[in-house]
């Protein structure tokens, strides 16, 4: 029966999780400018993702190592020094967006602009954070996070053409814009495959004190939970192709982004895309400051744990402390939300195979995983897509900001 | 002595690794460098792709028709009271900002 609440938890977790200001924003720019033919995009990092987490669960339930502990103590510290510093400043980057989201959000709601809401959020993230255990941050996060869900009614309420969704779910040359086409293909699978997801996932797993036991809820959670969020993400792309992209709407600004709930679903549809956009932010803000301080903690061999006292964790506590206020300001400067946000994710793909190789290698490792190692089949499919994203990314990005077409 | 037979036995790397000695000007062989063809494919795509004063216009154009569709579905929804007040003006802001900034770009690239 607890198995079961956990897998529910789990699932639910998983769904409610999945949207962040990320994946939002780069599904709701490429519906807008280039229709259905993203979608593939979408399905390649959810599975990809659905790969990651579920190894990192595996590594949790059968080492009782998180990722980083594992890493470190595999290839000494002088090489996980870089995957460190990678997963660390992308990661920073992500933190700021998602304030930034949530900060949008109350912008949106009040009409103060975000920069002043954004050290009040970086506070209350902070606030949850200290006051409370992982439980009620994991589980409170994901279970409010559903509310995203009203982007699946608004899609079914727009017709959208399930046939032309499924037909897309093959890649397809770009039709134009070729430079924009692959740069927003990248953000969204750097949006889904954010490696704070995964690191966040195998601290929780030892938080949680998962065991061998654990390894078939594991399977549940990522093959089930993040196939849900992916569809909440498809579901959003699809709202935006169907609302902006026939009028010839593009995104540039968060504040174009609410019209395409709001035009399926009038006032309600309004209301709920700011909560949408306030919840899975500040949730996902929650995720990634913790994630750091567990990174960091981790890797550097501190005393870690967000079911204990902050005081007893004091070098942990103080880490996602710097990072959630920093983030907070980068965000009071005024830079673009929206912009920090599609750029952040484009580089999370760039860095991918330096923070997923490493895992690979793990977890092809006997002495972690004993007969527990990884398939063929998910090494073949991380590499593909992890590899193939960095290739993208490394075209894509300079000729994107060159303003290429 | 081990040590250093196993060194003397190692290939010599001088020949095959260090950079070979820098083609002379004018020598028939130096336009087809190894380097050449991929400097050439980097420029082109570089040039290729680097947006001409037509796609900017085009883009711009393309901007310009986004922002005006922005306020006509974000003035179609508050009539109907989809959308409240409050948001209906940070968008005509946004939206006003932006087509005179559009407005500004269009006349420099038509000087």
């Amino acid at each position: 029966m607890s198995k079961l609440l956990e897998i529910a938890l789990g699932l639910v977790t998983g769904i409610g999780g999945f949207l962040e200001a990320g994946s939002l924003a780069t599904s709701a720019q490429a519906g807008a400018s280039f229709g259905l033919q993203l979608v593939w995009a979408i399905a390649l990092g959810t599975i990809c993702l659905a790969f990651l987490v579920e190894m990192a669960g595996r590594l949790a339930a059968v080492s009782k190592h998180t990722l980083p502990d594992a890493m470190r103590e595999r290839f000494g510290i002088r090489f996980f020094a870089v995957p460190l510093v990678v997963v660390v400043l992308v990661s920073f980057l992500v933190l700021a967006s998602e304030i930034g989201g949530v900060s949008l959000a109350l912008q949106l709601a009040t009409g103060i602009s975000f920069r002043w809401w954004a050290p009040a959020v970086a506070l209350a993230v902070w606030l949850l954070l200290w006051a409370h255990k992982f439980g009620l941050v994991e589980k409170g996060a994901g279970l409010l996070g559903l509310v995203t869900l009203v982007f699946v009614v608004a899609a079914l309420k727009l017709h959208t053409p399930l046939g032309q969704v499924a037909a897309n779910l093959v890649p397809s040359q770009p039709k134009e814009e070729p430079a924009k086409y692959w740069f927003t293909a990248v953000s969204i699978i750097g949006a889904s495959v954010s490696p704070y997801l995964f690191y966040f996932y195998s601290a929780g797993a030892i938080e949680d004190e998962w065991d061998e036991g654990y390894l078939g809820v594991n399977r549940l959670i990522a093959g089930l939970g993040m196939g849900f969020g992916g569809i909440v993400a498809i579901a959003v792309l699809a709202c935006a192709a169907l609302v902006f992209h026939t009028r010839g709407l593009q995104v540039d600004q968060y504040e174009q982004i609410p019209l395409l709930l709001a035009q399926p679903l009038g006032r309600w549809g309004f209301i709920l895309f700011v909560a949408s956009l306030g919840i899975a932010c500040f949730g996902a803000a929650l995720e990634i400051a913790l994630s750091i301080a567990y990174l960091v903690a981790q890797g550097f061999g501190w005393k870690w744990g967000e079911n204990i006292k902050p005081g007893q964790a004091a070098r942990f506590s103080l880490t996602y402390t710097v990072a959630a206020l920093l983030a907070g300001l980068v965000i009071f400067t005024g830079i673009d939300p929206l912009k920090l946000t599609i750029f952040s994710m484009a580089l999370t793909a760039l860095s991918l195979p330096i923070t997923v190789v490493p895992l690979l290698i793990i977890m092809n490792d006997r002495e972690y995983l004993g007969d527990n190692v990884n398939h063929w089949i998910a090494n073949a499919a991380v590499l593909f897509v992890s590899v193939l994203a960095c290739i993208v990314a490394v075209v894509a990005i300079p000729l994107q900001l060159m303003g290429g077409s | 002595m081990n040590v250093r037979k196993e060194r003397s036995d190692r290939p010599k790397l001088t020949s095959r690794w260090l950079p070979r000695p820098r083609l002379r000007l004018g020598s028939p062989r130096s336009s087809r460098s190894p380097r050449s063809p991929h400097l050439l494919v980097i420029l082109a795509l570089i040039t290729g792709c680097h947006s001409s004063s037509e796609k900017k216009q085009e883009k711009l154009r393309q901007e310009r028709a986004s922002w005006q569709a922005t306020a006509q579905l974000t003035d179609e929804l508050s009539e109907r009271g989809a959308v409240p007040a409050v948001y209906r003006r940070q968008v005509m802001e946004k939206s006003s900002e932006n087509l005179e900034k559009i407005r500004r770009q269009e006349q420099q690239l038509s000087q």
